[in-house]
Formats: C-alpha cells, structure tokens, sequence
C-alpha cells in the first residue's frame, strides 16, 4: 500500500501531523522505533523509569559518540557506551514526550530575530527566524487546548501577546513553597507567575486530570493528565481509522526517485529485518539529533553529502539549553511542625517561574539590553535512588560509607526539602556544536552513530549566572539555606534542537519557512531541528506549536478535494 | 550558628552520641559474624567466598547498626547477584564488579593477612577507608554503594528492601501505582500489544 504521508517519529514533532492529517482524512503510516507502550504499562518503577533502559535503547545496542572540549582545548571523543552516559531520551509511541516534565512557556517575539534585536555575537551563527512570533500564536493556542496546558496569565514585563485571555485549564494544585516565594518575590520586588504546564488540571474527554502522583518528569503518566503526544494526540489519531503506527521499526535510509523526492522509507523491523514503505510525502520528526543523523545517512548518487544536503548545512548549528541549576533547603527544625507538613506534601507542584530578566536591561551588566533567559522553581524529584547517590560523597570529594552515611542518608530523607531552580538561556548556535556521523562506531544494525560535537559559547554561561544570582537572592529571601547554584556548558540531552534550521536562503538554512526541504519536493521535518535559535524556555510546547502550523499547511496542500 | 552547620551537626548527632556512649563498633549488631548470615544454596556468578567477602564489605559499606536497615536486612548480596546474573546489562562493568572484589581482598590479605569476611568490624572498616582513598577503589566503592542503594530503595518485587523497609526508614513515598509483576524489569521489555 501507498500512504500519502509516512511519518518518522511519534513525538512532540510527530503528533500534531499524525492528528491533523489523520482528521483530514489523509492515509498517515507512522514508523516509530520504539515499542508501543499503553498508558496501562506505566507504574512508579524507579527501576523502570531511570535504573535501566527501558525506555531506550540499551547502550550495548546503540549509542552516540560525544565530542566535547577538555581543560587543555583539545576536542576529545567519547563513546556513550564507553562513558555510561545516556543521550537517548524516550523511544516509544508518543516519544519522549511520555516522560516530559511539561514546563510550557511560549516564546517570546524577541527569540524569532534575536540577530536583529540584539546583533551579532562573534562565535556564534545567529540567525532570525523566516517566521514572526504571531505565525505561530494561533498554533500554541491550538497546542494549550489540543495537548492541554494549564495555569494562570499573569501580565509581566516579557508577557507575550495572547489571542485569549487565559489558559484553557487552571493551575495545579501547588505546594505551601509557592506562597514563599510569592512573599520573597515581593519583598525583592521581583516578578514571578504562576508556571504553565502540558499537564491537565481538569479532565479531558477520556484522559483524566492530574492526581499528583510525585512521580511526574522521567515517567509515564497513569492518568493521561501529562499531555504526550501519544494521549493528546495519536489515540484520538487513531479513531479516525486512517492512522496506522508501526512500533519498533527504526528508519534508516529515505530513498529518493532521482528527481529530488522522497518515494520510500527503509526500516529495520522488530526482527532485524529489511523493510519499506512508500508514501507520497515523508515527514522526519525523530529529535533533532537522530533527525540529522537519518538525513545523514539517506545518501545516493543524487544526494552524496546526505538527503536535503547539498548545501552541506545538515546537521550545522545543533542547540540545547544554555544555563543551569540551583537548589537551597528548608531545615524542618528551622519551622513549626505544621509548616514542615506542608512544605514536606508529596505531588503537590512549586509551578513558580521567573521571565523578569528574559530580556536583560541592566547598565552593571551590559551597556544595551541583552537576551536573558527563564527561572523555573521546582521541587527535588522524588526518585529515591536517584536522591541517596549524590549523598555518598563529602563535601571534600572522599566517599562516605557506614554509618555516618546511613545517618547522613536518615536526615537527608527526612529533616529537610530540597528545592531547585532550573535556568533556561539561549545556548547560541556555534561552528563546534552539530551532528555528524561516527567514522568508527556503528549501531547493532550495523549503522554509523551520530557523533555530536557538543562545543558552547561564553556568552551561555555570562547570562546563566546573572540569572543564577537573581534566583539566589529570590530562595535566600524565602528562608532557604545551603543556596547554590551551578551554571556550565554542560548539556541537557532532552533539550536538543536545531541541525537542520528553516530559512528563507537554502545556502544558509536546510528546510523552508514551512519546514519542507529546500532540496526535496516533499519532505518535511517537524521536530525541534527546524529552530535557528533555541529561545530561552523548554523546547516542546513549541514543537508542538510548530508541528500544529506545518500539519496546516499540509493538510491545505495534501487534502482530498 | 550558620544553618549549614546546623544540619551537619544534626545529621551526626546520632553518630556521635553512639560512639560516645561506648562505641558504636561494640555494639553486637556491628561485631555478629556475618558469616553465619543468610547465604543463598547458588552464589553463582560468585564463588561462596566471593559472595562472603561480597556480604562482609556491603556490612561494612552499610552497617546494621540500629539506624535503619543494613545492607544485609535489604538483601543487598543477593541483588548483587540478580544484578550479576542480567544479561542486559553491560558485561564488562559486570565483569568489573567481580574482579575489583577479588582485588578488594586480595589487598586484605596483603595488608592484614586475612580475607576481608574474617577480620573484624573495626578492621574491615580500616581496610575500606584505605581503599576508598585509592583511585580504583573509590570507583569500585562507589559502585558497590549505589548497588546497595537500589537494593534499599527499589520496589520489593525485586527481592530487596522486603516489606518496604527501606522506604519506612527514610519515610519515603515510592508512588502509585506499584508495577504489576508482568511489567518488571525486565519483563516489560517482551510486552507486545496488537498493532
């Protein structure tokens, strides 16, 4: 069978094509890599969720090569596999959107032409985005009702502009904390709201709302609250009867017709075995940096750099998220009981963030106005084994065991909260920072890995720490003690975009303002890769937003009459 | 007093005041001989003197010492063993475990003349803190450590932390839902559901 749109992926890039087509009434096949995982399948197994590899791939059987910059300057590269260091984030249906925190801020007008507002940064490849920020505005209205977002506006200084007044569902119930930092936030005179999240706080049709499990980023949501795409979007996809998803196939080559368009996709099904299908259209949308990799590899006689490559920017210009963490303490002997109580409910959310300094005007800083960045407050995830690893090690670097460790362990657990803040900057695209594929490690199938050069700016690290003092000041206000901070080049694998940027030159940028290839007549790329700049927020709720304005112009082009 | 020594000295306070009040390394929980501890009928991959020296370092890592569970009251060697016996996981660092143990007594033997299980707490406790200071046995420790914290600490289908006992003593909410045995690792990696 002909499809008339095969889809790689099924993740936050994936889903809105998936639904919008499938309600079109276009035939839609799905190749997803990983198993297809029902809402039924997931407990609180911290085992499951963070201990193994469960829900990725084994790094026995596929791994990345890591190339990052040591104290010396010289490039040194890493197998995962070697390192034990993970890359991969989420491989079922739904993607990595399963195990998503869901911190949805929009982005800003500022983020589409960050090159025109602030100019140019020497070492870094901004760029303006071929779109405005009100292209996308009707697209995260559609994602805050479709996938659900919940919270409260509160009008701020960087409050984008909305076409409705509030989100569709109202805020999450919150821990006592919040009311600390709203207290500690108006003695600074600082600004804070309510955080929105992809997390439903009402029932929607048959996903139920959020019952506050504790148990949210890195699982599976019991309830359908969280909003992946595989409970927002692919089981509705599915009534239609016109969607049809096939788990475990990993794509590896899309074979061109020689006349610049896409005609099959090769996969490896569940037995390792050679398969295709063939569509009249093909959108990739397997995260930014397996994305790159599978254009990478889609080479032949008519593509020899790799498809949608003849420019040679595949690839180029990967971003993550510059910027950091924090965290500070509340001591239960430093409160009433009752406090203590409060402050130590499970499940409840802190939902607190800061965009004071999205845009940073401060003379001490900087003579003009320089792009900041994002505050969250979160509370500390309450995986157990994940909490007790770090407790091992003195504060001088030796290890602690026996009993001071078990008493160690007993306090910890028991005698305190740890709160955190998490810091959100845009990590600048740079020539050291892209995908490319490993001359040396191949994947069980034989294939080369993607080797990411994992190179950052300065400037990253400049702003994460102004932002890293203001939210310092902000916890030590609230009472918080042992505040600290750490802002580093270091990289969140779940936050990757870029590598195959959209532009309106196709010499500087791989796919057009709509997300087609320059270079192909009918491929598109819908995941994070389309982005020249990453913004200064978490990357899915736009994903989504975006997926939603790319599935429209496919549908306009692609409908049955 | 700054609030960061505050909680230093609160969490050691019920250390101190053990060793104060007559030494917390006499108490008979700390000096029981652990070789008469629970010792399953096949240690394999591990000889059965392996899996005592095994017993006897994660003792020392993570004593019974009336704080909480130890790790023996977890069952933390037999997970060691579970974690042995996984074919998923990677075979080099399984291989890892092993070797480092045999290194582990055999610096025993060469510092005190004995293996490891059969010199006493106080000794034991000597020869871990002399190769926690040791580049490959800080890993080596490390690693042991954190097996002992998922022994501690994951669900009790895994055959440790029975009762939840681990999670009782640092109060610790695991979450709901529990899995279904059916969608334990790594049992959940054959689910298959119709296409």
């Amino acid at each position: 069978m002909k499809y008339d749109v095969c889809i790689v992926g099924s993740g936050a890039g994936a889903g809105p094509v998936i639904h919008e087509l499938s309600k079109a009434g276009l035939k839609v096949v799905v190749l997803e890599k990983g198993p297809w995982l029902k809402t039924e399948d997931f407990s609180k197994d911290e085992m499951v969720a963070t201990r193994r590899s469960i829900y990725t791939p084994n790094l026995k059987d596929e791994c990345h090569v890591l190339v990052k910059q040591n104290k010396e300057g010289k490039w040194m590269r890493q197998s995962t596999y070697s390192s034990g260091r993970d890359f991969w984030n989420g491989s079922a249906v739904g993607g990595s959107s399963n195990f998503m925190s869901a911190y949805f801020h929009r982005l800003k007008p500022v983020d589409f032409r960050l090159k025109s507002e602030f100019g140019e940064i020497e070492g870094a490849n901004i760029a303006d985005w071929p779109i405005r920020y009100e292209d996308l505005e009707p697209f995260y209205t559609k994602t805050e009702e479709l996938v659900g977002v919940s919270g409260k506006v509160v009008p701020h200084k960087h409050q984008e502009p909305r076409s409705t007044k509030d989100f569709p569902y109202p805020p999450l119930a919150e821990n006592v904390f919040s009311t600390w930092l709203d207290g500690a936030a108006e003695r600074l005179n600082y600004e804070i709201f309510q955080s929105p999240r992809g997390i439903l706080s009402r029932p929607k049709d048959e996903r139920k709302s959020c019952y506050y499990s504790n148990y949210c980023g890195s699982y599976g949501c019991s309830s359908d609250a969280k909003g992946s795409s595989r409970a927002a979007l692919i089981n509705d996809a599915l009534k239609t009867g016109n969607c049809t998803i096939l788990p475990n196939s990993k794509v590896f080559h899309l074979e061109t017709d020689g006349n610049g368009s896409v005609v099959k996709a090769n996969f490896y099904d569940s037995e390792g075995n050679k398969q295709f299908v063939e569509a009249n259209t093909f959108v990739v949308a397997a995260q930014a940096v397996e994305t790159s990799r599978l254009l990478l590899m889609s080479k032949n006689d008519e593509f020899p750099n790799g498809l949608a490559n003849n420019s040679g920017n595949v690839g180029k210009n990967i971003v993550f998220s510059g910027g950091g963490v924090g965290s500070g303490q509340i001591l239960f002997e430093d409160i009433d009981p009752e406090e203590a109580e409060l402050i130590n409910a499970p499940g409840v959310f802190v939902n607190r963030a800061s965009q004071e300094w999205y845009v940073i005007n401060d003379d001490a800083f900087s003579d003009n106005p320089m792009k900041g960045g994002t505050i969250d407050f979160v509370s500390e995830h309450a995986n157990a084994v994940t909490k007790a690893i770090p407790l091992k090690w003195n504060d001088d670097g030796s290890l602690l065991f026996g009993s001071d460790l078990k008493e160690k362990m007993r306090s910890y657990f028991t005698e305190q909260r740890k709160f955190k803040f998490e810091i959100f900057v845009d990590w600048l695209p740079n020539d050291n920072c892209f995908v490319e594929l490993d001359d040396e490690v191949i994947d069980k199938w034989g294939d080369p890995v993607a080797k990411v050069w994992l190179g950052y700016h300065e400037h990253d690290l400049k702003v994460g720490e102004y932002l890293a003092e203001k939210a310092e000041n902000l916890f030590k206000e609230a009472g918080l003690v042992n505040v600290r901070s750490s802002i580093s080049g270091g990289v969140s694998p779940n936050l990757q975009a870029g590598g195959c940027r959209f532009g309106n030159d196709p010499k500087t940028s791989v796919l057009d303002k709509n997300c087609k290839a320059h270079e192909v007549s009918n491929l598109y790329v819908t995941d994070g890769s389309f982005m020249p700049t990453g913004g200064s927020v978490t990357y899915t709720f736009t994903i989504y937003a975006n997926a939603f304005r790319v599935a429209n112009h496919l549908v306009n082009k692609l409908k049955p009459s | 007093m700054q609030s960061e020594e505050k909680w230093l000295l609160s969490r050691k306070k019920f250390v101190t005041s053990l060793l104060l009040s007559g030494a917390a390394l006499q108490l008979p929980w700390l000096t029981a001989c652990q070789d008469k501890r629970y010792f399953p009928g096949d240690t394999t991959p591990l000889s059965n003197h392996q899996f005592r020296v095994l017993q006897s370092l994660q003792g020392t890592l993570f004593p019974s010492d009336g704080n909480g569970p130890g790790a023996y009251e977890v069952n933390a060697a037999s997970y060691v063993l579970w974690v042995l016996r996984d074919e998923l996981l990677d075979p080099d660092e399984n291989q890892y475990i092993i070797e480092k143990l045999d290194e582990f007594n055999a610096y025993s033997k060469d510092k005190l003349k004995y293996n490891f299980n059969d010199l006493n707490p106080r000794e034991q406790h000597a020869i871990v803190e002399d190769v926690s200071k040791t580049k490959w046995g800080e890993r080596f420790l490390s690693r042991m450590l954190t097996l002992i914290f998922e022994a501690l600490l994951v669900d009790p289908q895994y055959g440790s932390n029975p009762d939840g006992i681990g999670w009782s003593w640092l109060e610790h909410d695991p979450g709901n839902p529990r899995p279904k045995e059916s969608h334990l690792y790594p049992t959940i990696l054959t689910l298959s559901h119709e296409v």
